[in-house]
C-alpha cells in the first residue's frame, strides 16, 4: 500500500516530503479565528507592558479571559468611532479623559458609575458616568544631559517654558505634531490658555522654528531624547521618568505652568461582555491596580492610598494652570488649522 | 480605431467561446476586484466633503508636501533602479564572487519589516549611531531628505532587483551572443540588445518603485525630520485627527501622479510588447565571456557595500534583542528573547495569513494578466487598472477604506483573519500582476496559438503551456508578496483584531514605546522564521529563494 501511495505520489510529481510539509501548512492554516466566551476585550491605549500588568492582574483575581489590543490613540479612538454600529471591544483603557469625552459625545461610550471609584474627585470622573479617571500626569520638559552638557557646556537647563525659545536650541528642540499627537495639542493649547491667545500664538510661533522635528508619536519625543538624538523635548513627564529610571542620562523639568491630563477607563457601548467591562472598570479603580499601574508606569494614581514610587515626579512638583479641557476641545479644529498654516 | 477600441471594451469577438471556463474565470476575477478593490475606494473617495478639498488645496503645508513628494518619486526611484539593474546585472552577468550570497541579500532587506530597518538605520547612522557617531566622531543629522533618499534607495532597490533579476535572465543569451559574433562591443550590446530587451523590466520596477516611494510612510515617518510627504500627512490626519476626509482627499491626491505613471508605463510597454516578444523555443548559447576586470571589481564593490551596510542592520538587531537597554546598559541578557514567547500568536498570524495572501495572490494576478494580455476579454483596461490600482492606495488609506466597506453586513469581516488576509492580498497584487504582465510579455503570442491551434482551451494552455514557462515569475510573485506581507504594517494596523495580532504591529508597538530589547527580539525571530518558512516554501516548490527565476 504505502509503496502504490508513493508512486502515486511520484507520479504527482509530489514527494511524500513535499506532502508532509503541505499538512503542516494546511494544519497551520486551521487554526480558529473564532471568539472566545464569557471573556473581556480591551482596547488599551497604555504602553503595552503596562497593558499586560494589568490584564494579567485581573485574570488572575477574577478568572475572566481578558485580552487587549494595543494601539495609539488615534488609532484605537477612530476605530471605536468607526465600530459604533458592531462595536469589537468592551473597554477603553487609558487616553486623556477630554478624548474620552469628545468619544462620548459621538454616543460609543455606555455610562458606569463604578462605586469603588467614589473617592475620586468631580474633575477626574464623568458626571454621567461615561469614562473614570486612572491617572494623572503632566506636561514637561526632557533633556539629554550628556548632549546639553557638550553643545552648551556649564550652562543652566532651561527651566521655564520661555527658555525653550532661546536661538541657541535651534535644531536641538523635539516636538510631538498636534495634528497627530494628542500630546502635542494638550502643550499647544497649553500655551494658548496660559498666555492667552495672541501671546500663545507668537510663542508657539518663535518656537516652532527652532524645532528640529515633529514626529508624529507621543512616545517619540522621551525616546529621541533619550538616545541623544536630540538635546531638548516636550513630553509628559512619567514618559520621561520611565527612561531616566532605565538608565538614559534625561533630566526632568517641569516648569512652573504646566497643564495635566486625567487618564481615562470608559466601556464601549453595546460591547460583547458589558457585565466583565463593568468588573474591570472597578479593578482599574481599585488601590492594587492603581499601586501597581503608578509603580510601573509611574504617573500618578488618583486613589488615596496609593504610595507614589521613588523615581516618579511628585504630583506636589506640578504647577498646574487652570487647564480649560472643554474650550481645548471645542477650539481643535481651528487651532490646528491655524497651526497647519504657520508651521510648515 | 474605434474598432480596436471597441475591442477593448467589449472584447474580442466570440471571446467566450470554447472554453467554459475562461468566462466563469473573468466574472469571478471581475467581482473580487469590483468587491475589493473598487468597491472600498468608492468610499474613500466618497468620504471628503467639498471643504475638505478646498482645505486641502489652499494649505500652503500641503502644496509643501506635494512638491516634496514629487521630488522624493523623481530621486529615489531613480536611484533605486540604478542600483536594483547594477545589482541585478552583477548577479546574472557580472559572474561576481560571492553571486549566492550576493543573492540573497536583497532578499534580506524585502523581508525585514520597514520600521526595523529604519530603527537599525537610526542606530547606525543616527547622531548618536554606531557608524557616524562611535566610529566616524562625526555629529550629522540624517533626518531630511537627504537620509530619506538613502532610507528609500535602500528599501526599493529590492524590488528593482527582483524584477529586473528575473527579466534579464529571461532574456535569450544567443540574441547577445549574435550580437557579440557581428562585432558589437560590450557596451553596445549592453545598450543596443540586453537594455532594449530589459524595457518592460525596467519600465515595471520603475512604476512599483515610483508608487512605492509615493505610498512609503515608514521612512519619512522616521527619517523625514521636518520634511513633509503627502503619504505621511494621510496617516497624521487620519489616526491623530481622525479627519477621514481630509486624509481621503489628499490619499486621492497621490492616486493622481500614479495614474499618470501608469498610463506612462503602459504606452510605452505597448510598443516595446510587440518588439521583443523573445521566448519562443529555447536556444542554446556559449556560456558568456565573463566582464572586464575593472567592471567586475566595480560590480563586486557594489554588491559588498550594500551587503556590508544590510549585514550590519542585522548585527544591531541581533545585538538589540540580547542587550539589555540599548545604549545605557550593554550587559548581555536573554529576557528579550524569553519575553517573544507572549507574541507566539502573532508571530503565527504573521505567516499563516502572509502565506495565504501571497497564495491568493498569486492565482488572482497570474489570472488577470492572462485574461488581459492573452484572451481578448472584455472590460481590459478597466480590469488593468483596477488590478494595478491598490499599488497607488496608501496602506493605510487602503486600511481605513477595508474598515468602512466590510464592518458592516452585508459583509462583514472585520475581526477576523479573512480581512487581514484579502487586504494583504490586495495590496501585493499589483505587484504579482506585474511581474506576471513582464514574464509573459516576454513569450510570443503565437506559442498560445499553437497550443490553441492543438485543441487547449484557453484554461488549458495556462496551465499546460503558460505556467510551466512562468513558473520562475510565479515563485517571484508568491515569494515576494510573502515576504512583503510578513512585514506590512499600514495596511493591517486597522484591521488587526484580539483574535488576529500580527507581530509587526506588536514591533511597532514596542518600538514606539522605547522596548527595544523586545522589539528587536521579536524582529529577529520575526526575520527568522519568516526564512524557515521559505525554506518550507523551498521545498513545496522544488526551488531556492535565492533562485528565484529557472527556465
Amino acid at each position: 500500500m504505502a509503496h502504490l501511495a508513493a508512486s502515486h505520489c511520484r507520479r504527482l510529481g509530489t514527494t511524500p516530503r513535499r506532502l508532509a510539509l503541505l499538512a503542516v501548512l494546511f494544519a497551520l492554516l486551521a487554526t480558529p479565528f473564532g471568539a472566545a466566551q464569557g471573556s473581556l476585550l480591551v482596547y488599551a491605549v497604555i504602553n503595552q507592558d503596562d497593558a499586560e500588568l494589568l490584564t494579567d492582574m485581573f485574570r488572575e483575581r477574577t478568572g475572566v479571559d481578558v485580552r487587549f489590543l494595543r494601539g495609539s490613540t488615534g488609532e484605537l479612538v477612530t476605530r471605536v468611532i468607526a465600530e459604533r454600529g458592531s462595536p469589537q471591544a468592551d473597554v477603553l483603557l487609558g487616553g486623556a479623559s477630554t478624548l474620552h469625552i469628545s468619544i462620548a459625545e459621538s454616543g460609543a461610550l455606555a455610562p458606569y458609575v463604578s462605586p469603588v471609584a467614589a473617592y475620586l474627585p468631580a474633575n477626574a470622573r464623568a458626571e454621567d458616568g461615561t469614562w473614570t479617571g486612572f491617572y494623572l500626569t503632566a506636561l514637561g520638559i526632557g533633556v539629554n544631559e550628556e548632549r546639553f552638557a557638550q553643545r552648551y557646556g556649564d550652562r543652566a537647563l532651561p527651566a521655564t517654558w520661555e527658555d525653550l525659545l532661546d536661538p541657541a536650541f535651534e535644531g536641538e528642540i523635539v516636538l510631538t505634531d498636534p495634528v497627530a499627537s494628542s500630546t502635542a495639542y494638550l502643550f499647544v493649547q497649553l500655551q494658548l490658555q496660559r498666555l492667552g491667545l495672541e501671546a500663545g500664538w507668537d510663542y508657539l510661533e518663535a518656537l516652532a522654528p527652532l524645532v528640529g522635528q515633529f514626529p508624529s508619536s507621543g512616545g517619540a519625543p522621551p525616546q529621541l531624547v533619550g538616545t541623544g538624538e536630540y538635546t531638548l523635548g516636550v513630553s509628559f513627564v512619567h514618559a520621561l521618568a520611565r527612561y531616566r529610571a532605565q538608565g538614559f542620562p534625561v533630566s526632568l523639568i517641569v516648569p512652573p505652568g504646566t497643564a495635566g491630563e486625567v487618564g481615562a477607563v470608559s466601556i464601549i457601548a453595546g460591547g460583547p461582555n458589558p457585565d466583565n467591562a463593568r468588573r474591570f472598570v472597578d479593578f482599574i479603580a481599585s488601590a492594587e491596580a492603581q499601586q501597581a499601574f503608578a509603580d510601573q508606569s509611574l504617573t500618578t494614581a488618583l486613589h488615596p492610598d496609593v504610595v507614589a514610587p521613588a523615581a516618579a515626579v511628585p504630583f506636589a512638583a506640578f504647577d498646574l494652570i487652570d487647564y480649560d479641557p472643554a474650550l481645548a476641545g471645542e477650539q481643535r479644529d481651528e487651532v490646528l488649522l491655524r497651526w497647519q498654516s504657520v508651521v510648515d | 480605431m474605434t474598432d480596436a477600441l471597441r475591442r477593448h471594451v467589449i472584447g474580442t469577438p466570440g471571446w467566450w467561446r470554447g472554453d467554459p471556463w475562461l468566462p466563469v474565470t473573468f466574472v469571478a476575477l471581475a467581482a473580487f476586484l469590483a468587491v475589493f478593490v473598487l468597491y472600498p475606494l468608492v468610499l474613500v473617495a466618497a468620504a471628503p466633503s467639498v471643504e475638505d478639498w478646498s482645505r486641502v488645496v489652499n494649505t500652503p503645508r500641503w502644496r509643501n508636501a506635494t512638491l516634496n513628494t514629487l521630488t522624493m518619486v523623481v530621486l529615489s526611484t531613480t536611484s533605486s533602479l540604478i542600483l536594483g539593474f547594477v545589482y541585478a546585472f552583477a548577479v546574472t552577468k557580472g559572474q561576481v564572487a560571492g553571486r549566492r550570497l550576493f543573492e540573497a541579500v536583497p532578499l534580506l532587506l524585502l523581508v525585514t519589516p520597514p520600521f526595523v530597518g529604519g530603527l537599525a538605520f537610526l542606530l547606525l547612522l543616527g547622531r548618536r549611531g554606531l557608524v557616524t557617531s562611535t566610529l566616524l566622531g562625526l555629529d550629522v543629522s540624517i533626518y531630511g531628505w537627504h537620509g530619506l533618499w538613502l532610507a528609500q534607495t535602500l528599501s526599493f532597490f529590492p524590488v528593482a532587483f527582483v524584477i529586473l533579476r528575473s527579466t534579464l535572465l529571461g532574456i535569450d543569451p544567443t540574441l547577445e551572443q549574435a550580437a557579440r559574433d557581428l562585432g558589437a562591443s560590450r557596451a553596445q550590446v549592453l545598450r543596443t540588445v540586453t537594455l532594449p530587451l530589459a524595457t518592460p523590466g525596467l519600465l515595471a520596477s520603475a512604476l512599483f518603485i515610483a508608487i512605492a516611494v509615493l505610498s512609503d510612510f515608514g521612512n519619512p515617518m522616521l527619517i523625514g525630520g521636518r520634511f513633509r510627504v503627502l503619504a505621511t500627512e494621510v496617516y497624521t490626519q487620519l489616526t491623530g485627527w481622525a479627519n477621514v476626509g481630509t486624509s481621503a482627499a489628499l490619499g486621492l491626491l497621490l492616486l493622481v501622479p500614479a495614474v499618470v505613471f501608469f498610463a506612462l508605463q503602459q504606452s510605452v510597454q505597448r510598443r516595446t510588447r510587440q518588439r521583443f516578444a523573445t521566448v519562443g523555443g529555447r536556444g542554446v548559447s556559449l556560456p558568456e565571456p565573463p566582464p572586464s576586470p575593472p567592471l567586475r571589481a566595480a560590480l563586486f564593490a557594489t554588491c559588498t557595500v550594500v551587503t556590508l551596510f544590510v549585514a550590519a542592520t542585522y548585527l544591531v538587531i541581533v545585538l538589540g534583542a540580547i542587550t539589555q537597554v540599548w545604549g545605557v546598559d550593554a550587559s548581555v541578557t536573554s529576557d528579550h528573547i524569553r519575553g517573544v514567547v507572549r507574541h507566539l500568536p502573532a508571530l503565527a498570524n504573521s505567516l499563516v495569513f502572509a502565506l495565504l495572501a501571497a497564495g491568493v495572490c498569486t492565482v488572482l494576478s497570474l489570472l488577470a494578466a492572462y485574461l488581459v494580455q492573452r484572451c481578448g476579454v472584455p472590460l481590459r483596461g478597466a480590469l488593468d487598472l483596477s488590478t494595478l490600482l491598490p499599488a497607488a492606495i496608501p496602506g493605510t488609506l487602503m486600511g481605513v477604506a477595508f474598515v468602512l466597506a466590510f464592518n458592516t453586513p452585508p459583509l462583514r469581516l472585520t475581526g477576523g483573519g479573512t480581512i487581514i488576509v484579502l487586504a494583504m492580498a490586495v495590496s501585493y497584487l499589483p505587484v504579482g500582476y506585474r511581474i506576471f504582465a513582464a514574464a509573459l510579455a516576454q513569450l510570443q503570442p503565437s506559442l498560445d496559438d499553437t497550443a490553441r491551434n492543438l485543441g487547449a482551451s484557453r484554461m488549458r494552455t495556462l496551465v499546460d503551456v503558460i505556467l510551466p514557462l512562468v513558473r520562475g515569475a510565479a515563485v517571484a510573485a508568491f515569494v515576494f508578496c510573502f515576504i512583503q506581507a510578513v512585514g506590512t504594517l499600514s495596511a493591517v494596523i486597522f484591521l488587526v483584531s484580539f483574535d488576529t495580532p500580527l507581530a509587526s504591529v506588536t514591533i511597532l508597538n514596542l518600538a514606539e514605546q522605547g522596548q527595544w530589547g523586545r522589539a528587536a527580539a521579536l524582529a529577529a525571530v520575526l526575520v527568522s522564521v519568516t526564512f524557515l518558512a521559505l525554506a518550507a516554501v523551498r521545498g513545496v516548490v522544488g526551488q531556492g529563494f535565492t533562485s528565484l527565476v529557472e527556465r
